[in-house]
């Protein structure tokens, strides 16, 4: 177990550190980030003495190799833009983003699992066909149209809703419902097939047999089980759960880290956008890994098989 | 070839009563029965069918753009700015969806943007797929180091987001459109590399590839002529799941702004530009984003009913 774990957590900071290098050195191929700073242009002398203030001018390993000791000292850099360590600017808007991420993931899960169920137990009804068509909407259309038709709707329509910034939790609900969306309709969608899947076993009609209440056969025998394989779906997804988070701020001017590593890309300020990635590579891999080590200690038919 | 040597050892494993009877023979690969594929699509839901009538109408506009969009995309009127779509009062009969804040024509704009969606989506599919493809099939044939490598790279592209893949290589590549095709293709080439992987290791051990190997085939000839074709199918159907992905993704840049650059216009683009006049003017952010609900929803609902059809598991 032990070995496992250590194992799975080796290579989650390996792929960190490689993403990292490539960004890093992907960025310092092609071009002097001093000349996008400074697009008014720059005499050859000032370029010169910034291009060194920077350590820009050293090869690409040293650079690396400097960087990455500022790293282990807690030094994730300054941004070239701003002026400021960039642990700052993320430390500011963090908070913003992993609320709305967690609304968002709680408000997933709290409606998708149970429609998901509805849709399993009153299979070939109309409620379940209902639900099914809402989840393939959900998932098919993009979370930014989603986003700016809930603005037109209750912001400018009706005056209900205000459409950015993330003042009051009235703030929450159009950006929550919009993040939410993707994710409800697959959690739905898996829980359905799941549960259908887990219905058909004997041990449910074993259940049955012994006379048990048919909620305690559904929920106790049922779902647990099918909660299992949607459990590591999640997991899974989470990647493309902060992908959504990425676009969810840009629509609502959420202040959170999303926009501000939107930001850093085009004006190509890299280390925002460095430290963006290390963020943003280690949730998914810390939460993939989580994912991983959880399910080898819940279901206790895959520790066998290690 | 020493490599190939998993090829005379063939395991019995359990094949799906409905995939076609091995055809031992090359050359035969190409006379599989087509028949009831088309039967089978004659008979598709009138659902399928108006979704594949949308697709064709839509791409038969996105071909032939200039021939039918009413007006030049580019062309701006300072007499017709901000005019509704014609059901709405103060609507110009002419102008089917409107004007925007310098008087074009927003149909035509659709179309044309369309045109570029569409395109860069297809493009990008194809990019990622003979990728995905090529790498599958070559991790599954070969195996050994090959196949190792090749799947920790796809486990590797799998734990980071792809978004920051696309964003970090705007960042370093900028925004040509041939960029953005690559970018948007490569996003998912991990997709077709483990669904071909795995169909090739189910197909591999098939009496047709054992006979093909005591022939003397190269590993080459048994890839193209005996492994591809029988691993067509889902594939195929991975193409149509993936198209509306993929354009999405490029929605989604263009709507940021790091997407397609104007004077271009693609249907994120569009969705992104009038989120600016959205007050007074919502028909500038409906009708681009209908078009891409339009296009997006017909390719994925005919995309499901290929993947029942032609029975196929895709995780």
């Amino acid at each position: 177990m032990l070995n496992f774990i250590a194992w799975r957590f080796g290579r989650a900071l390996l792929t960190v550190l490689a993403v990292l290098a490539a960004v890093f050195i992907g960025a310092r191929l092609t071009g002097n980030p001093v000349e996008v700073m400074f697009p008014e242009g720059l005499t050859p002398e000032q370029e010169k003495a910034l291009t060194e203030q920077y350590g820009l001018n050293k090869s690409l390993p040293e650079q690396f190799a400097v960087y990455l000791r500022e790293l282990s000292r807690g030094n994730f850099g300054i941004s070239h833009l701003e002026k400021r360590p960039v642990v700052e600017m993320f430390g500011e808007d963090v908070g913003a983003t992993v609320s709305l991420a967690a609304c968002a993931f709680t408000l997933s899960i709290v409606v998708g699992v149970p429609l998901g169920i509805v849709a399993a137990l009153r299979r070939r009804t109309g409620v379940a066909r209902l639900v099914m068509a809402v989840a393939f909407f959900g998932y098919a259309i993009p979370h930014f149209i989603i986003g700016i038709t809930l603005i037109l709707v209750f912001s400018y329509q009706f005056h209900w809703l205000p459409s950015t910034g993330s003042e009051t939790l009235w703030h929450y609900i159009m950006p929550t419902i919009t993040l939410a969306s993707h994710r409800m309709a697959s959690i739905a969608r898996y829980t359905r097939s799941s549960m259908l899947d887990v219905l058909s076993q004997d041990f449910m009609r074993t259940a049955r047999a012994k006379g048990l209440a048919e909620l305690v056969v559904v929920f106790k025998h049922g779902l647990r089980n099918a909660l299992i394989p949607v459990v590591t779906i999640l997991g899974l997804q989470i990647a493309s759960f902060v992908n959504g988070s990425i676009i969810v701020e840009s629509v609502f001017a959420w202040p959170g880290i999303g926009r501000l590593f939107v930001g850093s890309v085009l004006k190509r300020d890299f280390p925002v956008l460095q430290f963006g990635v290390i963020c943003f590579t280690a949730i998914v891999v810390l939460v993939n890994f989580l994912v991983d080590v959880l399910y080898v200690v819940i279901d206790p038919r895959i520790r066998a098989e290690k | 070839m020493k490599i190939l040597g998993g090829f005379g050892k063939p395991q019995k494993r359990g094949r799906k009563a409905s995939e076609p009877e091995a055809t031992p023979v090359a050359g035969c690969a190409g006379k599989r029965p087509r028949m009831t594929f088309w039967h089978r699509a004659l008979g598709a839901p009138a659902s399928i069918k108006l979704c594949v009538s949308v697709i064709a109408v839509l791409a038969l506009a996105a071909i032939f753009a200039p021939y039918v969009a009413p007006y030049d995309p580019d062309k701006t009127s300072i007499l017709a700015r901000n005019a509704p779509p014609f059901w709405v009062t103060g609507g110009k009969a002419g102008y089917l969806l409107g004007t925007d804040q310098l008087g074009r024509d927003v149909l035509s704009r659709c179309i044309y943007a369309l045109r570029v969606s569409v395109g860069i989506a297809m493009v990008g599919v194809i990019f990622g797929s003979v990728i995905g493809v090529s790498l599958g099939v070559l991790s599954g044939v070969l195996r050994g180091w090959t196949d190792r490598i090749i799947m920790m790279v796809v486990d590797f592209q799998l734990s980071i987001p792809f978004l920051l893949i696309v964003l970090i290589g705007i960042a370093i590549f900028g925004t040509d459109i041939p960029v953005l095709i690559a970018l948007v293709g490569v996003a998912y080439w991990e997709t077709y590399a483990r669904l071909s992987r795995g169909q090739v290791l189910s197909v591999r051990d098939n009496a047709f590839v054992e006979a093909a190997v005591a022939m003397g085939a190269t590993n080459w000839r048994i890839a193209l002529r005996h492994i591809l074709p029988n691993i067509a199918s889902p594939i195929i159907v991975l193409l149509t799941l993936n198209f509306p992905t993929v354009l999405l993704l490029e929605s989604s840049l263009s709507f940021l702004g790091i997407g397609v650059q104007p004077p271009t216009a693609s249907l994120g683009r569009m969705v992104g530009d009038g989120r600016n006049y959205m007050m007074s003017a919502w028909w500038l952010v409906i009708s681009p984003a209908a078009f891409i609900v339009l296009v997006t929803l017909c390719v994925q609902l005919v995309g499901d009913w290929l993947r029942d059809v032609i029975d196929v598991k895709l995780d």
